[in-house]
């Protein structure tokens, strides 16, 4: 039943989506630009400008709830999310090593790659830190770490590029943005994600054994290895993909599991379709927020989601204080 | 160190006053092709490091013997020069400093129109003492815009998209060149600035009559660059002109006009 209102809401958002832009048409006129005349200027704006904009937003964000509620359980830490660990980060400069190096106008498909390895790297140093039983602060410093040296590196490519406007776009990397995306991008990009979307999934068992420990969940008939390489795996194709065409858009993994843990009583196996449609909306409704703004270049998506996470961050960070001295 | 400056500066002046100058510097990508095109033979030192950029400069094979600068004091010292050229709002802290210690330094406004433009190049020429070659120059610049086809009666609507989601308003020389060669252009309409934002979504909804992208050959790509092909532009008449034409004012933008009086027709 949750499900099912979840889904419309996800369902009523997308429409609501469609509805806004720099254009500002009518309902109407977008009704006949979904279902008239392909050559009609609102057919162009809905089908080619806001319809990838939106179905992008959606898979991005289903992939950074599910990656965000798989690697909080996977680790038994509420903290644990892409854009901390720096998995976001280092996904970043994979694509954008395999993009201003020109890799991916001659292999289109070098741009998700270049964004998987990146979100792939990251997440295996992620889980070797956190295999020699890491305390939660010291997961969260690695992140810094990693997300310092992604972010200086990202900086350094793109200062090196001899294309004078490679340096502007360093926010759209650090920050995200679903900005004139298009169908191109969707192609790319969606069936890795989805890929990813499904062996995330099949941690659901892993997680729910591993709640009573890991010699308990091994003695469940958990293949603890193999758990961890779908995590990786999953998590580097849900969001490497997606940082590879929107940039990193962070806090999303962290804000909706949480919200959602105390619905689902707190079992991690119950949290991950919850925490993929909750991304979904959160990232889309910030996409559609940011939309609004202006005149002047559209705010990054990834500063809206900085200002709703970081305070979120901070107010955990803070009740748990006590826990982690 | 001051008297030291006032000598120089004094020195300087009597023989920038009286003499051809003879060790010519620019350090601003408009004034270097200026420079290169009207330059008595070894005139010219030095040009700025974008001159050599083929995306930028419509003179970047015509640079042989000339160095390279990176508008940075240090590297104009060493060329001793009579003459810095420089753009009147680019690398203003260098053109201080060498103002401060005597140099002579000449900073050319950015032309908004056909006839600034055309002025620059005088300008120019005087700078060199070479006033004869730029009138000529211009002579012909003027005698070429004549010959542009009539304005339509009924001029079509185009969309100028510069990367970066950057159009061209009232105030600016492309706008200029744009009514000469016999459009209308949407950002006037839209009431936008001489450099204002464009979104796509604006674009399709005011379906112009053409769509006017600049386009550089570089290396490798920008997100910038790559949002220009976007596949909802897909459906329109496209005009690419190179973006080496459409940076600074100058003979270059008479070429510019041609172009697109040309793609009009």
């Amino acid at each position: 039943m949750r499900t099912v209102i979840a889904l419309t809401l996800v369902l009523a958002l997308a429409l609501v989506s469609l509805l806004v832009g720099r254009a500002g048409l009518p309902p109407t006129e977008i009704w006949q630009g979904l279902t008239g005349d392909g050559d009609m200027p609102a057919a162009v704006i809905v089908r080619e400008l806001r319809l990838p904009r939106t179905i992008l937003a959606l898979a991005i964000g289903a992939g950074l709830g599910l990656a965000g509620a798989v690697l909080q359980g996977l680790l038994r830490n509420p903290l644990a999310e892409p854009g901390i660990v720096g998995v976001s980060g280092l996904a970043a400069l994979g694509a954008v090593i395999a993009f201003y190096s020109g890799w991916s106008q001659a292999f289109a498909l070098a741009l998700p790659l270049g964004g998987m390895l990146g979100a792939a790297l990251a997440a295996i140093l992620v889980l070797v830190l956190a295999g020699r039983a890491a305390s939660v602060v010291t997961l969260i410093l690695a992140g810094v770490a990693v997300n310092s040296l992604a972010g200086a590196l990202t900086a350094l490519a793109l200062s090196l590029s001899p294309n004078p406007f490679a340096l502007y776009e360093i926010m759209f990397w650090l920050m995200g943005s679903l900005s004139d995306r298009e169908w191109r991008h969707v192609w790319l990009a969606l069936p890795p994600m989805a890929i990813g979307w499904a062996v995330l999934a099949t941690t659901r068992r892993g997680l729910a054994a591993l709640t009573l420990g890991e010699a308990s969940a091994r003695s469940l008939g958990i293949d603890l290895g193999r758990l961890k390489l779908a995590a990786v795996l999953g998590t580097a194709l849900a969001v490497g993909a997606g940082v590879a065409v929107a940039g990193a858009i962070g806090f999303v993994g962290l804000v909706v599991p949480h919200l959602l843990r105390p619905l689902v009583g707190h079992r991690p196996e119950a949290l991950l379709l919850p925490s993929a449609l909750g991304g979904a909306l959160l990232t889309l409704a910030a996409d559609i927020a940011v939309r609004l703004t202006g005149p002047g270049p559209e705010l990054r998506i990834g500063v809206l989601t900085a200002l709703i996470g970081a305070p979120f961050f901070l107010l955990m960070v803070l009740r748990r204080r006590e826990a982690w001295r | 160190m001051r008297w030291l400056a006032g000598i120089a500066f004094a020195l300087a002046a009597s023989f920038a006053a009286e003499a051809r100058p003879a060790r010519v510097v620019s350090i601003n990508l408009c004034t270097d092709q200026l420079a290169v095109l009207l330059a008595h033979p070894n005139q010219l030192l030095s040009v700025s490091w974008l001159a050599r950029d083929r995306a930028l400069s419509p003179v970047h094979d015509r640079l042989a013997g000339i160095a390279i600068n990176h508008a940075q004091v240090e590297d104009v010292l060493p060329l001793r020069p009579d003459l810095v050229l420089a753009g009147r709002f680019a690398a203003r802290q260098t053109q201080a400093v060498l103002a401060r210690l005597g140099f002579r330094v000449i900073a050319l406004d950015i032309p908004t129109s056909l006839d600034q433009a055309l002025a620059a190049v005088e300008s120019v020429g005087r700078a060199l003492d070479n006033f004869p070659a730029a009138e000529a120059l211009v002579h012909d610049l003027r005698a070429r815009l004549a010959a542009l086809p009539p304005l339509p009666p009924d001029p079509p609507l185009a969309a100028v998209l510069e990367p970066r989601g950057v159009t061209v308003g009232p105030g600016t020389l492309f706008d200029d060149v744009l009514r000469r060669a016999g459009y209308s252009n949407l950002a006037a309409r839209l009431g936008l600035g001489a450099y204002g934002e464009l979104p796509l979504e604006i674009v399709i909804k005011h379906r112009p009559a053409a769509l006017i992208v600049t386009a550089g050959e570089r290396p490798v790509p920008s997100l910038a660059e790559a949002a220009l092909a976007h596949g909802a532009l897909s459906g329109m008449r496209r005009i690419e002109v190179p973006s080496a034409l459409t940076g600074c004012g100058g003979p270059f933008s008479v070429d510019l006009a041609e172009r697109l009086a040309r793609a009009r027709s």
